[in-house]
């Protein structure tokens, strides 16, 4: 992932005029110092705003709107953020409000820490806390798998709560039933089980048999009611016929007025059709006018119209007679019919209710013999007879067959119940079972999630501690990220204070925990973005003390490998002058300097030279500046001389302040230390350069006192002395700075963890070396 | 390409699952592509529930 290499500002925030902040690409670290008020939130902000399309800290105070990212004096349109990293650049400007970030691809991704949001992560509720890590520790495929393996489980839960419902109402109904049916067999399941053995096909025959002999002992009646009811009707209506016959047979000329009708009436249809219409068809007489003849016929029958309607009475009452006649024999018929086959039925029926009748079949010989019995007086005399014979088995036989098909209903009812009562408890077992293998499953699955999540968080502790320890040596603080095993997603902290286990916020100091949160966020950065990421911090902190500084940059410096890019703005002035002064890793360090905004000005980017290219610098001027260059070149001899007395322990007079003289620092190293001091430059682990100290220290202690001659006073015998042993005292600081600072980390040997000698701050066995460990004096 | 996270942590309860014996192989060769997706539904699980208890059933049968 390649590095931001410049950001160039215009119109926004502290960018009044525009300004290109350059950072070298070659190195992981990048401090941009600046005083207060420098433009240094600008410049974080910048990144955040093409990085991120963030307004940074402008939407972190109250009162502020995004608006207030455009510089004073200046139009929003001017505003223009451009970030160059890996050979392309991005630009952001605002549009309606909000960033619009053009160029090729996406910019790079900084994560950004300021000073207000150190603690918020500690801060925070565990389940907040959570939320904030579930994009790094969350398994979405495997909680979403968990939770429908627990959707699964419950409607299990319920098929089985179901089921046992189910078989509760079977066994409640068999129990009923059992209860019933007077609680045979010890209890209602084996009573059940037996039962259900029955042959339901027998007792449905005998039902059937059953119905048979109903069914013909009910037509057999029937034929008779309607027989009976026929007989009725035939002789009311033969009654009428002969009452209406007698009345006309009392009228005797309305009898012969009938017949005179009639004859009258087949006239009147003759004539109009007679082949000799003009002559009478009884007297042949001739000269008959038939119309005349038809008119007088009409007349004479209209006279006798009462004639008429008793004859068609009588018709009528005839007619009506003779109907009843023949329904009386269909009936009649119908009686030896059904009768006929109430006798099949019934002589070969082994039904008992039939058996007890005792039935003298001998008495039947025309009903029983004959296929198709003959209609006579006789067979429906034994057709009567055997109804009323058959009828007392009637009843019984109903009785039994409303007995039979009670049987076969509860005996349906009970193997229902116990289908029910046994399927349920089957599904159950079956239900049972799977539940209890998904319980297993989800068990496996919700172990092995938490096992992983714990494992991560594990992971950010060691990783906090590790980070923690490198700006708090022997300190012990210590912080746990772990979950609460009787909450879901929720991550709960605890540090480690006095050998207790604490909340962190109750305990460590401000300090602490200032460390302690930009450690978190280091620790998490690293985890999950790693050597992608560009960490971006902003002045995170300002409440440690100055060895506390020390350290932690020390650990930045440490740590900038793990990532693409660390940038950190800061205030604090020591960072600025011990990198400068060779005291840290200075070739993996890119220092920016700001100096003083105005309006005017806005943002005024430089690069802070180390002190011994400055020099360089200063000896290589034209004009020298004589004054410059003695000074200058005291202090940084001041620099290196207090370093190396410090690592020696080096005994120099005692002040209030701890403010010493190069000649009372030169004069601390004594004989024996002198004579031994050297320094040895490593490469793959072989000495290439071995440089004894004691001639540079004689070189420099030669010229010393030039710094105060040239480069301190106004002196007039200092005027004297010629550019040439200014010169001389530059270069030979310079010498002893080339031998005591490595070439390849740009760093002073202060570690002395190996036991035999001073090291940089390279590794692996390269780099410079200062023998020896201890100073004999 | 690289192992998500919850390929990780799937492969770790197929390996698991299978130690316990709770499922046969063709049902772990299928939880083991699914799981990580986050495809898995309630009928999906019921199902495999089922076959894996039916055939155990079975095999108690036999036994």
């Amino acid at each position: 992932m390649p590095r931001i290499e410049k950001l160039s500002l215009s119109g926004f925030r502290g960018a009044s005029k525009a300004v290109d902040v350059h950072i070298d690409k070659d190195k992981p670290l990048a401090i941009i110092f600046g005083e207060n008020g420098t433009g240094k939130s600008s410049i974080i902000d910048g990144i955040d705003f093409v990085c991120n399309k963030r307004f940074g800290s402008v939407r972190t105070h109250s009162g502020t709107k995004n608006e207030h990212v455009v510089s004073l004096k200046c139009a929003s349109e001017s505003l223009s953020v451009c970030l160059a990293s890996g050979g392309q650049d991005w630009t952001g400007k605002l549009n309606k409000g909000e960033p619009v970030i053009s160029g090729v691809g996406a910019p790079p991704t900084a994560t950004i820490l300021r000073r207000g949001q150190i603690t918020e992560f500690i801060d925070k509720p565990p389940s907040a806390r959570y939320e904030a890590l579930k994009i790094f520790i969350g398994l979405p495929g495997i909680e979403s798998a968990e939770e429908s393996l627990k959707d699964c489980l419950k409607d299990i839960e319920a098929d089985i709560n179901s089921s046992a419902e189910a078989k509760a109402q079977a066994d409640t109904s068999l129990h009923e039933s059992w209860e019933a049916e007077g609680k045979a067999d010890g209890d209602p399941l084996t009573w059940a089980r037996k039962h259900a053995k029955t042959d339901a096909t027998v007792i449905q025959a005998s039902i059937k048999q059953g119905k048979e002999h109903l069914d013909a002992l009910e037509k057999a009646q029937a034929a008779i009611d309607a027989y009976t009811a026929s007989v009725k009707v035939a002789l009311d209506r033969k009654g009428k016929y002969e009452k209406t016959l007698k009345a006309m047979e009392t009228s005797g000329a309305a009898a012969q007025e009938s017949d005179l009708i009639n004859i009258l009436e087949s006239a009147k249809k003759y004539l109009p059709k007679s082949p000799t219409p003009e002559q009478c068809p009884l007297c042949e007489r001739s000269g008959i006018i038939v119309k005349d003849l038809i008119a007088r016929i009409d007349v004479r029958i209209q006279d006798m119209r009462r004639t008429k309607i008793l004859k068609q009475e009588l018709e009528t009452a005839k007619e009506a007679h003779n109907g009843a006649a023949a329904v009386l024999g269909r009936d009649k018929a119908s009686i030896i019919a059904t009768a006929c086959a109430l006798a099949k039925i019934l002589h070969k029926s082994s039904l008992p209710e039939v058996g007890k009748l005792r039935l003298d079949w001998t008495q039947y010989p025309s009903i029983l013999g004959a296929a198709t019995p003959e209609v006579t007086d006789e067979s429906l005399r034994e057709a009567q007879r055997l109804q009323i014979a058959a009828k007392p088995c009637f009843e019984p036989i109903k009785l039994r067959l409303d007995h039979e098909a009670h049987t076969v209903s509860q005996l349906g009812t009970i193997k229902r119940d116990l289908a029910k009562v046994e399927g349920n408890a089957k599904k159950a077992q079956e239900l049972e079972r799977q539940n209890k293998l998904g319980e297993a499953i989800l068990k496996v699955l919700a172990k092995q999630r938490k096992d992983y999540v714990e494992q991560v968080l594990a992971g950010i502790s060691i990783e906090v501690g590790n980070l923690c320890d490198q700006i708090h040596p022997g300190e012990g603080i210590k912080v746990k990220f772990f979950l609460d095993p009787k909450r879901r997603a929720s991550a709960e902290m605890s540090g480690e204070f006095g050998g207790e286990n604490v909340p962190p916020q109750a305990y460590y100091s401000e300090s602490h925990l200032d460390t302690l949160g930009v450690c978190v966020f280091l620790a998490l950065t690293k985890r999950f973005i790693g050597k992608d990421a560009i960490v971006v911090l902003d002045d995170v902190v300002t409440s440690v003390d100055a060895p506390h500084m020390d350290r932690f940059m020390n650990m930045l410096i440490d740590e900038a490998d793990n990532f693409t890019q660390v940038i950190i703005a800061t205030h604090y002035r020591p960072w600025l002058e011990k990198f400068r002064h060779a005291r840290g890793h200075t070739a993996k360090a890119h220092i920016i300097h700001l100096s003083p905004w105005s309006l005017t000005s806005g943002i005024r980017s430089g690069h802070a030279k180390l002190a011994v290219q400055e020099l360089r610098d200063i000896a290589a001027a034209v004009p020298f500046d004589r004054q410059v260059a003695a000074s200058k070149t005291g202090i940084f001899l001041e620099s290196l001389l207090d370093q190396l007395a410090l690592l020696y322990e080096c005994k120099v007079p005692r002040k209030p302040e701890p403010i010493y003289t190069i000649g009372e620092l030169l004069d601390s190293f004594g004989k024996k230390l002198l004579s031994g001091l050297k320094s040895e430059l490593h490469i793959d682990g072989n000495p290439t350069i071995t440089t004894e100290l004691k001639p540079l220290f004689d070189g420099v202690s030669a010229s010393s006192w030039i710094r105060n001659q040239v480069g301190c006073h106004w002196n007039l015998s200092g005027f004297d002395v010629p550019d040439v042993d200014v010169l001389k005292f530059v270069q030979k600081t310079l010498e002893l700075s080339n031998a005591i600072i490595c070439p390849k980390c740009g760093s002073l040997p202060t570690k002395g963890k190996t036991g035999t000698y001073w090291q940089c701050r390279c590794k692996e066995n390269k780099g410079l070396r200062l023998y020896p460990l201890e100073s004999e004096n | 390409m690289e192992e998500t996270p919850d390929k990780t942590v799937a492969a770790k309860i197929i390996a698991e699952l299978k130690e316990k014996k709770l499922l046969n192989e063709k049902q772990l060769e299928g939880l083991a592509k699914s799981l990580p997706t986050g495809a898995l539904k309630p009928e999906t699980w019921k199902g495999i529930l089922e076959i894996a208890t039916s055939k155990k059933e079975s095999k108690d049968a036999q036994d």
